[in-house]
């Protein structure tokens, strides 16, 4: 074991807020819903997600390249390349053997599946794409980034399900503290805006059924929330040992302090007290904080009715002291297995801008709930210490706790 | 140049990504960086389009070769890239 802490030294993000860390910040502050009805969902009872509509996939990584991956491999890499620029780690200039990739998923390529099994339906069995599995699998994401960058060493998937990008982390911040590796590239994707997710969602009673008005439907801890609305994206971190980092001259964004699991053993969808109480304990713990020192909660916040009152319930007897929370769900939907990696590198942003993104279509809250949410505009903010919480399908949880380096 | 030629290039082009400008005639599936999977992927979609099986493309066939195989086995099902 190593005791040099484990920093962030590189972001790199595609969010229906934009592509690029930049344009995402950017986009986050302005704080207004990217949820828009959707041509490909056209006609189904949720007909609208919050969707990467400037992904440019073949400009940004060749159209032989973008042709080979899925969705959300494209979206995995071209993240993975700019958190690699933002890092300074051009190829060439990292021990591939001591570089893992340890990247989360929470479905899969769902959308490749539904037009091959149209075909088999069809009767067209030998117009399956022999590329369906190895495009499609949950681990090609990591397996097509390690390629790319040409990362030898360990390259795993996580599968946590809501949980599955901070799941990620934690396991690549292990990777780092065990001394298997000196860089972890690590974060998650996931691509869900198509005809199956969305029944599949709808059909779980999960989604919001705001049709009517799209970009009204995501509002976390509003006392008029009905169901989340799906998201895609992908947020890809550098990860390395502080004392790497400082040989090599780079900056950090956060240290990454520690991380908390926890799995709630009692039922596949709702939430338990409990047991995200459990993961939130945990990471303080591994960060040796104390409740007081946590200065903001990047909330998992999904705009489900029971979730939303489930978490800020923990959080309000957890933290009595109320630090601003926020989630990003109200502008950026929900991304699934992306969702924990995306919201760990905006509170990266947030310990480094010293500002909360505000918590979109938050006007009203739940009478229930008595946290302090960040609402309407950007709130400045002194963050030593902030959590990202991630809950999971099959209750599991993942909470990171990041400090200012 | 064989009939079905300019599908061949729609194909390697729209559906795999290849670049049109490598797509010289004599130019081998190897030369123009296909490797078995994806060789493997445009026999599928040429065999859906033109609704016949194709059993004799390789790494070394060159793509003279190939428009002159498709064109023996037919037009395209759609009619709609000759």
């Amino acid at each position: 074991m190593t005791a040099s802490p484990v920093v962030i030294t590189g972001i790199g993000l595609v969010t229906p807020a934009g592509v690029g860390g930049e344009a995402t910040w950017h986009g986050l502050l302005r704080g207004r819903s990217t949820a828009r009805h959707h041509p490909e969902l056209t006609g189904l009872p949720v007909d609208f997600c919050c969707a990467v509509t400037d992904l440019d996939a073949s400009a940004r990584l060749t159209s032989r390249l973008a042709r080979r991956l899925d969705r959300f491999s494209q979206m995995a890499l071209i993240a993975a390349r700019e958190a690699m620029r933002d890092a300074r780690l051009p190829p060439g200039s990292y021990d591939p053997q001591r570089t893992g990739v340890v990247i989360g998923t929470g479905t899969t390529s769902m959308e490749r599946y539904e037009g091959e099994i149209a075909k088999l339906l069809a009767g067209r069995p030998r117009s399956v794409s022999p590329l369906i599995i190895p495009r499609s699998i949950p681990n090609i994401c990591a397996g097509e980034v390690s390629i790319d960058l040409r990362a030898q060493g360990p390259s795993l998937t996580t599968s946590t399900a809501c949980a599955s990008g901070a799941t990620a982390i934690g396991t690549a911040m292990m990777l780092l503290t065990g001394g298997a590796c000196d860089t972890v590239i690590t974060g998650g994707a996931e691509s869900v805006c198509n005809r199956i997710s969305s029944v599949a969602f709808s059909q779980l009673g999960a989604l919001s059924m705001r049709t009517d008005a799209p970009e009204e439907a995501s509002r976390p801890f509003d006392s008029d929330r009905d169901g989340f609305v799906l998201g895609e994206g992908a947020a890809i971190l550098v990860l390395e040992r502080l004392s790497h980092a400082r040989a090599r001259g780079i900056r950090s964004y956060a240290t990454v302090a520690g991380y908390g699991a926890s799995c709630d053993a009692r039922h596949i969808t709702a939430l338990s007290p409990s047991g995200i109480a459990l993961a939130m304990r945990s990471a303080l713990h591994a960060a040796d904080l104390r409740p007081g020192d946590i200065d903001h909660v990047n909330a998992h916040g999904t705009s489900t009715l029971l979730n939303d009152r489930t978490e800020a319930d923990v959080l309000d007897r957890l933290f009595p002291h109320h630090p601003p929370i926020t989630s990003l769900k109200g502008t950026i939907g929900h991304a699934i297995g992306a969702a924990g990696a995306i919201e760990a590198a905006v509170t990266a942003l947030t310990l480094r801008h010293q500002m909360i993104p505000p918590t979109a279509n938050h006007h009203r809250i739940d009478p229930d709930i008595t946290v302090d949410v960040v609402s309407h505009r950007p709130r400045p903010a002194a963050v030593r210490a902030a959590l990202s919480t991630s809950f999971g399908f099959g209750g599991q949880n993942a909470v990171l706790a990041l400090t200012a380096p | 140049m064989h009939a079905l030629h300019p599908f061949l290039v729609r194909t390697l082009v729209d559906d795999l990504g290849v670049p049109e400008d490598m797509l010289d005639a004599e130019a081998t599936f190897e030369t123009i960086g296909l490797d078995s999977l994806t060789l493997a992927e445009l026999v599928v979609i040429v065999q859906d389009r033109l609704g016949e099986d194709i059993t004799d493309l390789t790494a070394d066939t060159t793509l003279a070769q190939a428009s002159a195989r498709l064109t023996d086995i037919g037009a395209p099902d759609d009619g709609a890239r000759p």
